[in-house]
């Protein structure tokens, strides 16, 4: 670990990344160091998992360190890789989501239909509590998310969950602003129709 | 009317449309609610997701990432030696196996060496026509004559044999020889 010895600080990104570039792996240490928080802290947004989260940082790391020298502009290594962190959450989101579907949807040809409502929490339940418990409340949101349609869901956690800018993640996605907007407001009202009891 | 409570509640409104909205809730009791939900709608999505995640070792974490990465850089340094010395050891496998093929053939083939004898082998006649080529034999080719080959493969029918057998002797390779006038099947070693 040679490589590793040079760990000044005070080094820009961008410096860093060229280092990096050069094959200097302490250099990418702390880029790793320097925004690993806050990389996970965007990953648990977009998945609501930590476990889940701790992967797709390693991922993203990983393949950031891959792509290091496609990186045009190496001072923008931290929207770089935070873009690049979104998009393996939202993949990983994506096919836990349809991991679910296909489980549920195996479940109810199994005549287990009583599961296929998505285990709805009763807002009036019998424990006489007004509302569902924050876990439930929780799944329930999560569930509802996840049946939309991907870019209704995406940009509404990159917004709301995120709080990216709506020009990156129009950018992410490969659509506009107003269409970001738009969907984002469709999301959020048919967040708003399941959770009304709730809210 | 709900899109622009959205936006009102992004702050995406521009100064004029917010006060005229504002003005609007005022007087309308349904859009304030609208206004509420869309509010507590956004605090319940950012609920518990606002801090990152706790008892997270980011050590340990970055010491996984810092493996990950050395593996990927020492898979990357084998997969590129591979690509370079793959043609090399291509090629000089290649001139392995022609220099052993080479040698062998040349041990193997002596032109003008007689050609063993065969192992003696039954041949069933299914039918025979034409007649037999001249008294008492029948005479058929081997499929691939080669040098040290017998061309001809000389059969006995004598009225003598049993019914739709025929001894036959095949000298050198082993071949299965063209029926010539009839039909021969099941010839084990053939």
């Amino acid at each position: 670990m040679d490589r590793m010895a040079d760990d000044r600080p005070g080094r820009s990104d961008q410096e860093l990344v060229v280092s990096a570039l050069r094959g200097e792996l302490a250099a990418f240490d702390e880029l790793v160091r320097r925004h690993q928080k806050q990389a996970t802290a965007l990953a648990y947004r977009l998945l609501g998992n930590t476990d889940d989260a701790l992967e797709v940082v390693q991922e993203a790391f990983l393949a950031s360190y891959r792509k290091l020298g496609t990186l045009s502009r190496q001072e923008r290594f931290k929207p770089w890789l935070l873009r690049i962190v979104a998009n393996v959450s939202l993949n990983r989101r994506r096919g836990r989501a349809l991991r679910r579907t296909l489980s549920l949807e195996a479940m109810a040809a199994g005549g287990d239909q009583d599961r296929g409502e998505l285990n709805r929490p009763d807002p009036h339940a019998a424990t006489g509590e007004q509302h569902a418990s924050a876990h439930e409340l929780r799944g329930l949101i999560e569930r509802t998310i996840d049946g939309m349609p991907p870019l209704q869901a995406q940009a509404l956690l990159l917004f709301v969950r995120a709080e990216m800018p709506q020009k990156e993640i129009a950018q992410m996605l490969g659509c506009s602003v107003e269409a970001v907007k738009w969907h984002v407001f469709s999301a959020r009202k048919k967040l708003k129709e399941v959770l009304k009891d709730y809210l | 009317m709900e899109i622009l409570v959205s936006q009102y509640l992004d702050g995406r409104l521009g100064q004029a449309e917010a006060s005229r909205l504002k003005r609007r809730l005022a007087v309308d009791g349904e859009l304030r609610e609208q206004l509420r939900l869309y509010s507590r709608l956004d605090g319940v999505l950012k609920e518990g997701y606002a801090d990152p995640p706790a008892g997270v070792d980011y050590d340990a974490q970055r010491a996984e990432i810092a493996a990950a990465v050395e593996r990927s850089v020492l898979l990357e340094g084998l997969a590129r030696r591979r690509l370079v010395f793959r043609p090399v050891f291509a090629a000089l496998a290649a001139a392995a196996v022609l220099l052993v093929a080479a040698s062998a053939a040349l041990l193997v083939y002596k032109p003008g060496t007689p050609a063993p004898t065969g192992a003696k082998i039954e041949v069933a006649v299914v039918s025979v026509a034409p007649p037999a080529v001249g008294a008492g034999q029948l005479t058929v080719s081997l499929v691939r004559p080669a040098p040290g080959d017998v061309p001809e493969l000389v059969m006995t029918s004598d009225d003598d044999l049993p019914a739709g057998i025929v001894i036959a002797s095949v000298g050198g390779r082993e071949g299965p020889p063209e029926a010539s006038g009839f039909e021969m099947f099941g010839l084990p070693g053939i």
